[in-house]
């Protein structure tokens, strides 16, 4: 490790070695130990500075506001398990795939029961036959009506 | 399962819904949290509600985590930085003063020794306040959080060249307000 890259690093992860990068830190260590003293100074320097940053303590998070914490997680927790264990026991054509097959069965079985439903109550009585119709008089079919007489 | 990821046993304990994890995943987390977003925001009371927030994910995260795509360390830091940016964003305009204008009054009576302290803590408070936003976050990411340097980075989306520079920048900066100019004022 050259002198420049050793103050660069002291620069920017500060002195102790253990935030600079991990692969550099031997080399530093090995830089050190030959003592060049304007490192040391360098060093001494950044030292001072990260004791003054230690001193920005952060407050122990109280009990109060752990305990609301891990109560989110018990409201939500169960709520997700509840929903997996309510998946579980819906009938199996509610689930994503059989639930779009088992509406197209029970749409084909409703077809069909209506078919044998009207087959059933029509029984035997089919269409008049085309020339029925001629027979069967209509509304329009009164000659009585016929406003050609009026 | 992620070998290298230390949080993930514990995590995938909260996605089967233990208590005890959930407990202990709290006991882990929220002083990192709390640290990160207290720095970031100048203000307890917005970090712990970002801590919050943050949790409230992690629990909807927990049972659907994918191990191996990224550590969950960092997916948390990642969180909770968009939460802090959020926030800082909508009060941009804000004076830097303001940010620490909530600190704790000292208590009555409280020793010398605490009292200075204290003060000390809050000079630095207002120090990292008045750094621009991106010194301020690298240099709570790499320094505070102890992040590597390409931990830092990749959740800040630079280069480590790049985090580098924002990091002497802000420790030149910090280094003249809390080291430099109190000797000045000691030697006049």
């Amino acid at each position: 490790m050259t002198p420049e890259r050793f103050l660069a690093l002291l620069d920017s992860c500060g002195a102790d070695l253990g935030r600079w990068p991990e692969a550099e830190r031997d080399a530093a260590r090995a830089l050190l130990e030959r003592g060049p003293t304007d490192l040391l100074d360098a060093r001494a320097e950044a030292a001072a500075l990260d004791l003054e940053l230690d001193s920005h303590g952060i407050a122990v998070p109280d009990a109060v506001l752990s305990d609301r914490i891990a109560g989110t997680a018990m409201s939500s927790a169960p709520r997700a398990e509840g929903e997996a264990r309510a998946r579980q026991a819906r009938p199996w054509w509610h689930g994503p795939f059989p639930s779009r097959a088992g509406w197209a069965l029970t749409g084909l079985a409703g077809a069909f029961a209506g078919a044998l439903v009207v087959s059933a109550a029509l029984g035997d009585s089919y269409p008049p036959a085309a020339a029925d119709w001629q027979k069967r008089g209509t509304a329009f079919s009164d000659r009585a009506a016929d406003w050609s007489e009026e | 399962m992620n070998d290298d990821d230390p949080d993930a046993e514990l995590l995938a304990r909260v996605g089967r819904g233990e208590p005890r994890a959930v407990r202990e995943m709290v006991e882990r987390k929220l002083g990192r949290l709390l640290s990160l977003a207290e720095r970031l925001l100048g203000r307890r009371s917005e970090a712990e509600e970002v801590a919050q927030e943050v949790f409230v994910r992690l629990w909807k995260q927990a049972p659907t985590w994918q191990p191996g795509r990224a550590r969950f360390d960092t997916w948390l830091h990642r969180v909770a930085l968009n939460l802090c940016y959020d926030r800082l964003r909508r009060r941009r305009d804000e004076a830097a003063d303001d940010a620490v204008a909530e600190a704790e009054a000292d208590p009555a009576g409280a020793p010398d020794a605490l009292l200075e302290a204290r003060q000390r803590g809050r000079r630095v408070a207002r120090a990292l306040a008045e750094l621009p936003q991106r010194q301020r976050e690298a240099l709570v990411l790499q320094y505070y959080q102890q992040l590597s340097n390409s931990e830092a980075a990749e959740l800040m989306g630079i280069g480590i060249e790049a985090l580098e520079s924002l990091l002497v920048r802000a420790r030149r900066s910090l280094r003249e307000q809390l080291v430099v100019e109190p000797r000045r004022h000691d030697d006049a």
